[in-house]
């Protein structure tokens, strides 16, 4: 069943891309069926792999791992959100525009359930490629350079990721997460070059990801990206690096220290660098979108804190896979949201920049009561999705520590947190401010050429809103 | 002497005996029935080429050297195929437009080289393999420089015929060393062992491999015999390029596992191998990195596609001999010699298939926008997603096989190259070809992505009119892309993961 869940976005790009199907309404169909079957998998899952078989090989996609449900789910949401919500300027874009969509989600669904790690690589990649041509085909601004960028950066990365993986693969002696952790339990495997293969880990999955020092594609990438494509990518496709590094992490249960420790204190710098340093850039950011895609950067820092924690614990911190899958989960939805209300912004008053927009909560209330809740969520409010993961990371950093002995056990994760605390301010400080130079003050220019926002604007805005107050009161990670 | 010969049956070389023969028959009709529409016998010779091919393809692939043999056959058939639409073309070379006089022994000729290939896949002994090899070689010289109203065709041909000649006699060379060496022209691990380990004869044998080797480099276009396959490949008709870079190269993988088979089987006795193992791997490791950095970055600044495509073959070619180093990780048998061959001929035959199934789309698009644009620049592709979408989308799917994308056949080749190196290659050889590999397959992407963005972000001239896509290339291009597709995406379906390296 879970193959469905792969092969109907596919079939329905085809349909779009070859037989001139119309590209909105069988996204909107293909994205409805995958989300009341992936919404049906989950919810009937009850421990067994995948058990439907192709001929005689059976399907290697699993739903085991609470990560790869957690994953799923935010897929079928934000998919189902951008196809409600896909509006594009001529007919063609929007064939152009639903079948990437389609195609990123299948990609991104086909990673998250992989259980064989090559299939995991394989359909990130497939995901991958629609994000560069339609960045360079239809994105704003610089495009083709930003398009090639991207390529680049990625294209290495993929490569570094890839060799990580084989190495680890072979060295471990299995292809497939499952085998990975049992050969890990069983005590078989050759630990002599984890710390190289940790390192080509780091340094792709980080790349996919905006690691700070590896980050300089993803903002331009982001604000430049047809909407559809901006939500899909900042809100899912990205956070595969993290699964990654999560799922690695996870098979090696308490060797993880053995194979990642040695990194820790490198990774803490340049998650610093992602709070912190990305942090300062947003804050000085005129344009809306460009503003968004560092807020996003900025905040894959509190991930990988929750990772780093995670290694210094030697896996055995539970609390910081709890606060990594409820972020990821709130962040996907946050910036998808985000990103939406950017375009529709976009529609209405034919610019982003901040400084000639204003007011425009005047003209449309809705718009600005969605972008103040998506605003607030990514600060981190309680009862909002992205509050329940970053308070559990925050949380999770000390778990363990005592205070009773003075000082003396906080060590280098504990030290990073207190800056990295300080990053709260600065998300506080870039998107109040953004509120205020977008929706307040005097009406300007701009927000007086805004209309009316569509029903499929507003619906696809509220479907988004709705999950995130509901996440924010019933943490995702409690249902699974 | 003559018992390095007995091997061999008049049987087993029935498909030969069957592609001359209808070579032969095509002739005579050429000449007897003037009249007779060539585009005709570039039908029954495609046919003809492409059935033996299938008939003789071993059902579990590469496990013997018939499956490459195989794999030169379709392939051939399918550039004679391309020969059909591209007549036109033809006749306007070779003796102006309006007539087709002299054009049938374009279609005739392959016929007579895939029956050399098939010939050198079953040979065991040298002496086969050269006049095997010959057969082959001699008819393409003919076919490169076969448009003579074309500079660019008989440059190619000329260029060819030195260049080929010099191979051919540095071949020469080897194969009298290896007789003087061993006294017989088995290539028998036994045979070889007896020269290897008297004494005295050892830097002889090596000699004669060095120089037996270099013939078969040129074939595969590898380095540093690479030289002629960026002229060759731009400047000859576009039917022969396919051949040249599908069924040849798979020939010359023929040839090269041929000599390496004895002279492995030898290193794999102790005394021997703790000599020679880490020098023959060695040599073979600086050959790989040479090919790959040439291939992959001297097609960075092309702008001419069959050019391109030329320097992609050299580059794809290094990715192939990577997996030689993974046969020293193949468990050696008590008995049976060579069945530690099986994996690699297995992968080698697999690389060359994904390779072929998406080189031979390529220059049958190259072909058909050359046929609508006349031009084969990189340029031509401009905006062909707005005017061909659906050509655009297939050209795409093959370029991106060929870089190695995900989901395509190409993709699970390079993988095997790469889990061949890590694998096999010692500490110290990975620390420097592993980043050399690594660099090639991004140049790769770099590349080939530049014929994708040119078709999708370039817009067309008011003046370009969509390219016209003949019903056969139409359906030779679909039925690639599938093959494509389903070979890359299957072993990603599925729960075991022996698939990805192993098996299809």
């Amino acid at each position: 069943m879970l193959i469905w869940l792969i092969l109907i976005p596919v079939l329905a790009a085809a349909a779009i891309g070859l037989l001139k199907a119309p590209g909105r309404a069988t996204a909107l169909v293909s994205a409805t069926l995958t989300f009341l079957l992936g919404l049906g998998a989950i919810l009937a899952y009850s421990g067994c792999i995948d058990c439907c078989c192709c001929g005689a090989e059976c399907s290697q996609f699993t739903l085991q791992p609470v990560f790869a449900r957690v994953m799923l789910l935010l897929t079928l949401i934000v998919t189902l959100g951008a196809a409600v919500g896909l509006k594009a300027p001529n007919p063609q874009a929007e064939r152009s525009w639903a079948v990437s969509t389609l195609l990123i989600s299948a990609g991104a669904t086909g990673a998250f359930l992989s259980d064989n790690i090559i299939s995991f690589y394989a359909f990130h990649e497939l995901a991958l490629i629609p994000t560069f041509v339609m960045i360079g085909y239809y994105g704003r601004g610089d495009r083709r350079s930003i398009s090639w960028t991207m390529v680049i950066y990625l294209g290495v990365a993929s490569m570094v990721l890839l060799v990580g993986l084989l190495m680890l693969c072979l060295s471990f002696g299995a292809f497939t997460f499952s085998g990975l952790a049992a050969n890990v339990a069983a005590g078989v495997g050759n630990y002599s070059y984890v710390g190289a293969i940790a390192g080509l880990l780091l340094a792709g999955f980080g790349t996919l990801v905006s690691l700070f020092p590896f980050h300089s594609w993803a903002a331009p990438a982001y604000a430049s990206a047809p909407t559809p494509v901006a939500m899909l990518h900042a809100g899912v496709l990205k956070k595969f690096g993290l699964y990654g590094l999560f799922m690695v992490a996870d098979c090696f249960g308490s060797h993880c220290g053995e194979v990642f420790g040695s990194w820790n204190n490198l990774l803490l710098l340049f998650l610093l660098g992602n709070i912190l340093w990305v942090g300062y850039v947003t804050v000085s950011q005129t344009r809306l979108d460009d503003m968004l895609g560092n807020s996003s950067v900025m905040h894959m820092g509190y991930i990988f804190l929750a990772f780093a924690a995670y290694i210094a614990a030697n896996g055995t911190n539970q609390l910081a896979v709890l606060g990594a899958e409820a972020l990821i989960f709130g962040h996907g939805l946050t910036i998808a949201l985000l990103f939406l209300l950017c375009g529709q912004v976009e529609d209405q008053t034919r610019t982003l920049e901040m400084d000639s927009l204003g007011g425009l909560a005047k003209r449309l209330p809705t718009l600005g009561f969605l972008f103040g809740l998506a605003g607030l969520a990514s600060i981190g409010l309680p009862l909002l999705a992205n509050f329940v993961g970053e308070f559990t990371i925050f949380a999770s950093c000390f778990n363990g520590t005592s205070f009773g002995d003075g000082l003396m056990n906080i060590g280098p994760v504990q030290v990073a947190t207190f800056f990295a605390l300080w990053g709260l301010v600065i998300s506080a400080v870039y998107m109040l401010r953004a509120f205020r130079r977008v929706f307040e003050g005097e009406e300007s220019d701009a927000a007086k050429r805004a209309v009316a926002l569509g029903s499929g604007d507003v619906l696809a805005a509220a479907f988004l809103a709705f999950f995130i107050v509901l996440f924010g009161c019933i943490p995702v990670t409690s249902l699974f | 002497m003559l018992q390095d010969f007995a091997f061999y049956t008049w049987a087993q070389f029935t498909p030969a005996f069957v592609l001359v023969g209808i070579a032969a028959a095509l002739l005579m009709v050429d000449t007897f029935a003037p009249r007779f529409p060539k585009q005709g016998l570039a039908v029954i010779s495609a046919l003809s080429a492409i059935v033996t091919g299938l008939f003789i393809l071993p059902g579990d692939g590469g496990i013997s050297l018939t499956g490459l043999a195989a794999l030169a056959c379709i392939a051939t058939g399918a550039a004679i195929l391309l020969g059909v639409d591209y007549h036109k073309v033809t006749c306007e070379s070779v003796c102006g437009a309006g007539s087709q006089e002299g054009t049938g022994e374009f279609y005739a000729l392959p016929l007579v080289a895939a029956a050399g290939i098939f010939c050198l896949s079953q040979a065991r002994d040298i002496v086969t393999l050269f006049v095997s090899l010959e057969v082959l070689t001699l008819s393409s010289y003919v076919l490169a420089g076969y448009f003579r109203r074309n500079r660019g065709s008989v440059e190619a041909g000329v260029k060819y015929l030195v260049l080929g000649a010099l191979s051919t006699g540095l071949l020469v060379f080897g194969a009298a060393w290896y007789f003087g060496m061993t006294g017989s022209f088995s290539l028998s691990p036994a045979t070889l062992a007896v020269g290897f380990l008297s004494p005295g004869r050892i830097t002889g044998i090596l000699l004669a491999y060095v120089f037996l080797f270099a013939g078969a480099f040129f074939k595969v276009g590898a380095a540093p015999m690479h030289g002629w396959i960026p002229d060759v490949y731009q400047g000859a008709p576009t039917p022969v390029s396919i051949f040249l870079g599908v069924a040849s190269k798979a020939a010359g993988f023929c040839v090269l596992i041929l000599l390496f088979r004895p002279l492995y089987s030898v290193l794999s006795v102790p005394e021997v191998g703790s000599l020679y193992t880490g020098r023959v791997f060695g040599f073979f490791s600086i050959i790989m990195a040479a090919t790959l950095l040439i291939g992959n970055l001297g097609a960075i600044p092309q702008s001419n596609v069959k050019r391109l495509l030329g320097y992609s073959s050299i580059g794809q070619a290094g990715f192939i001999l990577l997996l030689f180093l993974g046969i020293q990780t193949f468990e050696v048998p008590e008995s049976g010699v060579g069945v530690e061959f099986v994996p690699l001929q297995h992968n080698v035959f697999y690389y060359l298939m994904a390779y072929g199934l998406a080189t031979v789309p390529a220059f049958y698009a190259v072909a058909l926008v050359r046929m609508s644009r006349g031009s084969e620049e990189l340029s031509a592709f401009r905006g062909l997603a707005k005017t061909n979408p659906r050509l655009a989308f297939l050209i795409t799917v093959c370029f991106a096989s060929l870089a190695g994308v995900p989901l395509t056949a190409g993709f699970i080749a390079k993988f095997r190259s790469f889990v061949a190196l890590l694998q096999g290659g010692s500490c110290s050889t990975l620390c420097w070809l592993l980043p050399i590999a690594v660099i090639c397959a991004a140049a790769g992407f770099y590349y080939y992505f530049k014929i994708i963005r040119e078709m999708y972000w370039e817009k067309p001239l008011e003046s370009d009119k969509p390219v016209t896509v003949p019903g056969i290339s139409m359906a030779v291009l679909i039925l690639c892309v599938l093959a494509l597709i389903w070979f890359g995406s299957k072993p990603l379906f599925c729960a075991s993961p022996q698939g990805l390296w192993f098996g299809f």
